[in-house]
């Protein structure tokens, strides 16, 4: 064809609009006529593809972005990626846009009085070096607060300082997200396991969405499965975008425990588990019988308004496709942070899994590999040693929280360590807890008294906001990483690598930020070395060469699962434990029991539910404009209601509704479905910005954490974010 | 030498018409172009969208004046002629072809708009109001999908309806042998007296007591004198 | 002959609208414009409900309407059967808007043109799939060719029952549905008719319409102008004779 048809991305009035930035999505070229046009395909196809990771959830999928004199011009999946083979969700596009987005950081800022002024990077390392010292010798290194999402840089870099400083203080947002999956599975299993789910028979979801919560190997592993013909069954208080893959099993939220024990009951009484292996790898078996023995599928559907005979038959199914049936180890979900027993059902289901004979069997769950990675020559590169005092939250801690994992702590009870005293100084990286954590007031006047806050973002976030110091980050496009390690069937390595020059060249990536204020502390010997340096080290063992990750940014090590033989498990006995002995010593019930959730709600009032849409990674998205139009487009930001519910309140769909906590009121429009249990109100879990610079995301939608007082569950340490009972009116 | 006068188009109403005119010219060159195939397809995107542009330029002019007109001028009512229709209006429709074509008289004496042009006048409202409403909801997007096309469709026949009758209308008035006069009169706003009589008998007979006027006409100029009872009387 | 054609397999869908985000980008489209919409339909009454979503672009239709309705030519249909639009004949005039039963037409308003997906026959000609293709993890849309009897696509149609939607418009589009919820009948986008008529009737009808009355006028001119020169004669005759 010799026409200039469509050539949208050619002509030179797209051209135009793009040089406004955030006017399109990505830059072209301008081109007039036929022959410009075949050149600017020509040059189209040289276009530089530069393989990265991309950044707009934490599953780091690998993407190849396109890049022409400078500028990103489209992005695709790396197909060799094992995560996400050449697809993307929709966030990977939304994410592509950040580095041009209008509301970024430049410069790093001071507080001054109420206003931020721009400081220089070296008066910034200047001062809260300086800052960070007084704390540390008036209250001792504990007091310094190390707060991320924990990814590789954040993790070696941030850990690595912490260290230095000699303290233990360092959270992740897992107490925000899936401590309680993590906690329950460590003491059954000893690790949290990944599913099989392309081979299974029978997949049993609980509270799991992978089509919500997008992790594309999640989700294709579930098409694979139903190509397979396998069951696939989600239990869901709300019909998720999951649901329609397979078979939908209501449950009232909070009641998984319940479910899990009656299944786990009517296994044992009809011998539908793998006896042999329960004989052979595990221990405290006798107890658990016992203990779930009455636990009776009429029991279960009092509690869980499932019928006692789904019960039945969802136990009949998966004791007769084991030892290729697994219940989905899940992600934040129903046991992930949720509510006060989360932490109970996680280990049912760990139990369960391992009745059902399928440990590191095809089909089966199985305990991912890891890739062996180099470290740095500690005689050049000398390394602090971990530091051996408690961790100032109590997590790990005897008498404490004894069973929260030291390297996660509970960032939802920072606010209250600082209001007491215990945290005097505060670093936030590549985290939001102010507005990612419950109660919104409570989290404002906690971190309004450190005494030292430093924020690294790419934008002025809610924490961002409450800060002494902002130091402002290349967007994901614009930095190198370090290598990091892919756990799966097969074990590799990937590697996050600038693909652009930085756009606001007064921006650093954090592990610069980290060793710049290392060296104001006189701790720079530990920080010696380059990220080319770190990652060459990182590599050696796996026989990968830093050129070779670099061009087709991901590689695989020869680590493998073995299927068909059980591995030693990471517990203390190395053995499946139904009877828990770390549970007994720390005061709670050693075999899993029943325990209701914290709040029931009364007649008339509803649970306040919540999840990821797939759209967006919470907040974290909420304010690319890309994304936000989906949401605009399809009033996502909407709460769901049952339509009977709505029905008998008068409320019709798409009308406003006013949704109220002992601590919050708010309005948002309502999307009326058959898709939700009735007593539930289901709220996504990504709107409400209050910082006023997020211009797009701000002020627009509910965030449900406004609702939430904030709790700790006792046994992981989960913020008990579902733990509310709302009223609802029409607005 | 001075010939006599009928005053017929005020200013008004002579503005209203040619910006009328101009705009309807304007629409229906720019609104054929895209119509028909054979010239749409002459077209590229800049000279179509500037087509369009000058097609809105022309609805402005088109819906403008008469809107203008209706809310200032004291003969806003006028339109109304269009729909007073009697005895003498079916007489004239049987003898118009002949008259015409051949000439002649034995046409019942008129007022001041004769048949044809009432009935023009007419299609000029009807039409002109649903070309005006469809054109609006189409540049406005009122409708979408079904509706949409049924506006468009609207709009498409009432435009070749009254091009047609556009046609008819400046033939008459401008090119007929016969008939040049009124285009004289919506030119200048006079109508010869002669003509006035033989054509519009009625409507002479209620003006000729008030609207006469007298042109002189020299060389350079032409003077316009009232007429009053003493040079009545030639 | 090839003749491109797609399977969306909507019980595959899971709405995550990573087909849209991947076309606009690759289109380097506005923000709040795409060629890739969603249609959702919920059916049922707790518990027992069902949910499914369509997600619809440009069907390249074989007897598109809008290539009809197009006054310029400027869409047009490629031997491949792939529905484009030249950008340097689009006028904007939204015509092509009106007449699409699928609604998958934008009206690109910076830009001042209508585009929609052209199954990115510029990723085809590199031997890539279009976008939507290449990102949906759900595999739930399969490209090729539908005059290949072997094609992936053509399997999986005969396979799978897969059905254009809307097919009562008679555009043969040429994506086709897998779908087990009825797509609501859309009579308001009926206009496969009124295209017809207004492209094989009323244009026809109007060129010859004003062409009659132009050569009516013609003929009076004529026989007018004849019959005044005639009087005129005959009077200068009179006059003279007198």
């Amino acid at each position: 064809m010799g026409k200039n048809q469509n050539s949208r991305n050619l002509t030179r009035r797209t051209f135009l609009k793009l040089s406004a930035i955030t006017g399109t999505i990505l830059a072209v070229e301008p081109s007039f006529g036929v022959k410009e046009w075949a050149k600017a395909q020509e040059t189209n196809d040289k276009a530089l593809k530069i393989p990265t990771l991309c950044n707009g959830c934490t599953s780091r999928c690998g993407i190849i972005a396109y890049v022409k004199n400078g500028r990103i011009v489209n992005i695709k999946g790396n197909p060799l990626h094992p995560t996400n083979k050449g697809t993307l969700c929709a966030r990977a596009y939304g994410a592509a846009m950040l580095t041009y987005q209008q509301d970024r950081l430049t410069t790093p800022l001071k507080k001054v009085g109420n206003q931020f002024e721009p400081i220089s990077w070296e008066q910034a390392y200047k001062e809260i070096a300086e800052k960070l010292k007084t704390i540390i010798n008036q209250y001792g290194p504990a007091s310094v607060m190390y707060m991320h999402n924990p990814k590789d840089v954040g993790k070696f870099y941030g850990n690595r300082f912490m260290n230095a400083i000699g303290s233990k203080s360092i959270q992740t947002h897992h107490s925000v997200c899936y401590i309680s999956r993590d906690v329950g599975l460590k003491y059954t299993i000893g690790a949290t396991p990944a599913a099989d789910t392309a081979n299974a028979k029978y997949i049993l979801y609980i509270g799991r969405s992978v089509a919500d919560g997008i992790k594309p190997s999640h989700l294709k592993g579930l098409i694979k499965g139903k190509d397979n013909q396998a069951k696939i069954v989600v239990v869901d208080p709300r019909h998720s975008a999951s649901a329609n893959l397979g078979e939908w099993v209501p449950i009232k939220p909070g009641t998984d425990l319940a479910l899990l024990l009656a299944i786990a009951n009517t296994m044992i009484i009809n011998g539908w588990y793998d006896q042999q292996f329960i004989k052979e790898h595990s221990i405290g078996f006798d107890q658990f019988r016992k203990e779930v023995s009455s636990y009776t599928p009429e029991w279960a559907e009092k509690i869980t308004d499932i019928p006692a005979a789904k019960i039945i038959e969802i136990a009949k199914d998966l004791g007769s496709a084991r030892p290729h049936a697994l219940i989905d180890p899940s992600w934040k979900g129903a046991f992930g942070c949720n509510y006060i027993n989360s932490a109970e059902t996680a280990r049912l289901v760990g139990l369960l899994n391992a009745m059902l004979g399928n440990i590191n069997q095809k089909g089966g769950i199985y305990l991912s590999v890891k890739p062996k990675l180099g470290k740095l020559d500690s005689n050049l590169y000398p390394e602090p040693s971990k530091p051996e005092i408690n961790h100032i939250d109590g997590s790990g801690v005897i008498g404490e929280y004894p069973l929260v994992p030291e390297d996660k702590g509970m960032p939802h009870r920072t606010p209250e360590l600082i209001d007491q005293g215990k945290v005097r100084a505060v670093i936030i990286n590549h985290f939001n807890p102010v507005r990612n954590t419950p109660d919104r007031h409570y989290n404002i006047n906690g971190y309004q008294k450190a005494e030292l806050m430093v924020v690294c973002d790419i934008w002025m976030s809610e924490s961002a906001e409450l800060a002494d110091y902002v130091l402002p980050e290349p967007t994901y496009l614009e930095r190198t990483e370090i290598v990091e390690s892919l756990s799966g069937k097969k074990a590799g390595v990937a590697i996050r690598q600038k693909v652009i020059n930085k756009i606001h060249p007064n921006t650093k990536p954090f592990s610069e930020i980290i060793t710049g204020i290392a060296k104001e502390m006189e701790l720079g010997h530990y920080f010696n070395f380059s990220v080319e340096e770190l990652n060459g080290a990182l590599l050696a063992p796996t026989g990968i060469s830093y050129q070779e990750l670099q061009e087709k940014g991901v590689g695989q090590t020869k680590e493998e699962v073995e299927f068909g033989k059980i591995p030693k498990l990471k517990t203390s006995s190395g053995k499946v434990e139904f009877y828990c002995k770390a549970y007994e010593e720390a005061g709670f019930a050693p075999v899993p029991t029943w325990m209701p959730p914290a709040v029931e709600p009364k007649t008339g009032e509803f649970r306040l539910i919540w999840g990821k849409q797939n759209v967006h990674s919470h907040s974290s998205t909420a304010n690319i404009p890309l994304l936000m139009a989906v949401t605009k487009e399809y009033n996502l930001e909407r709460a769901w209601m049952n339509a009977t519910r709505a029905q008998q309140l008068g409320i019709k769909d798409g009308d406003l509704i006013e949704i109220s906590s002992p601590l919050y009121t708010g309005k948002i429009k309502v999307k009326v479905t058959h898709r939700i249990y009735p007593d539930a109100i289901f709220l996504p879990g990504g709107y409400g910005a209050f910082a006023k610079n997020l211009k797009t995301s701000f002020n627009f939608g509910l965030c449900p954490n406004d609702f939430i007082k904030s709790a700790t569950d006792p046994i992981s340490g989960n913020g008990m974010m579902m733990e509310v009972a709302v009223t609802v009116r029409k607005g | 030498m001075s010939k006599i006068y009928v005053k017929r188009y005020s200013i008004i109403d002579r503005l209203m018409h040619w910006s009328v005119a101009l705009g309807f010219v304007l629409l229906s060159i720019t609104g054929f172009v895209i119509f028909f195939q054979g010239s749409a397809s002459l077209l590229n995107s800049n000279i179509g969208s500037f087509i369009r542009i000058l097609h809105r330029i022309g609805a402005v002019l088109f819906i403008a004046a008469p809107i203008l007109y209706l809310l200032f001028s004291k003969k806003r009512w006028a339109w109304s002629e269009a729909f007073k229709w009697d005895k003498s209006d079916i007489g004239w429709l049987k003898a118009a072809p002949k008259h015409y074509f051949i000439g002649g008289d034995g046409m019942p004496p008129q007022g001041k708009y004769n048949t044809g042009q009432k009935l023009y006048y007419l299609f000029a409202l009807i039409g002109g109001l649903l070309l005006a409403v469809s054109g609006l909801a189409l540049w406005f997007d009122w409708f979408a999908g079904k509706t949409n096309f049924i506006v468009l469709i609207i709009h498409d026949l009432s435009a070749v309806i009254l091009v047609a009758f556009f046609f008819v209308h400046l033939y008459l008035t401008s090119i007929h042998p016969r008939e040049r006069k009124s285009f004289e009169a919506m030119a200048t706003g006079m109508m010869e007296e002669e003509y006035a009589k033989h054509h519009h008998e009625r409507w002479y007979n209620e003006v000729k007591e008030t609207d006469l006027v007298v042109i002189e006409e020299n060389k350079n100029s032409s003077k316009i004198k009232p007429i009053t009872s003493n040079n009545l009387s030639h | 002959m090839t003749r491109y054609g797609m399977l969306i397999d909507s019980t595959r869908c899971v709405s995550c609208f990573a087909c849209r985000l991947s076309c606009q980008t690759i289109n380097s489209l506005e923000i709040d414009k795409a060629f890739i919409h969603f249609v959702e339909k919920e059916e049922g009454v707790y518990p027992n409900v069902k949910v499914q979503t369509l997600p619809i672009q440009c069907q390249h239709c074989e007897d598109a309407p809008c290539v009809k309705n197009c006054p310029t030519g400027a869409s047009f249909q490629r031997k491949d059967g792939i529905v484009l639009v030249d950008e340097e004949k689009c006028i904007g005039c939204k015509y092509c808007i009106t007449a699409c039963p699928y609604d998958a037409r934008v009206e690109l308003k910076k830009d001042k043109l209508v585009q929609k997906c052209n199954f990115c026959y510029q990723e085809l000609e590199k031997g890539n799939q279009p976008a939507c293709v290449q990102t949906c993890i759900p595999e739930a849309r399969i490209f090729g060719d539908l005059d290949d009897p072997n094609s992936e696509i053509n399997i999986e149609i005969k396979k799978r029952n897969a059905k254009p939607i809307l097919s009562q418009y008679q555009t043969k589009p040429k994506i086709y549905y897998v779908n087990e919820i009825k797509v609501q009948e859309q009579t308001e986008k009926d206009i496969a008719g009124l295209t017809s008529l207004r492209s094989d009737l009323i244009k026809p009808a109007a060129g010859m319409v004003m062409g009659a009355a132009v050569a009516g006028l013609a003929a009076n001119y004529v026989v007018a102008t004849a019959v005044k020169n005639k009087e005129e004669k005959e009077k200068r005759g009179e006059e003279n004779h007198e």
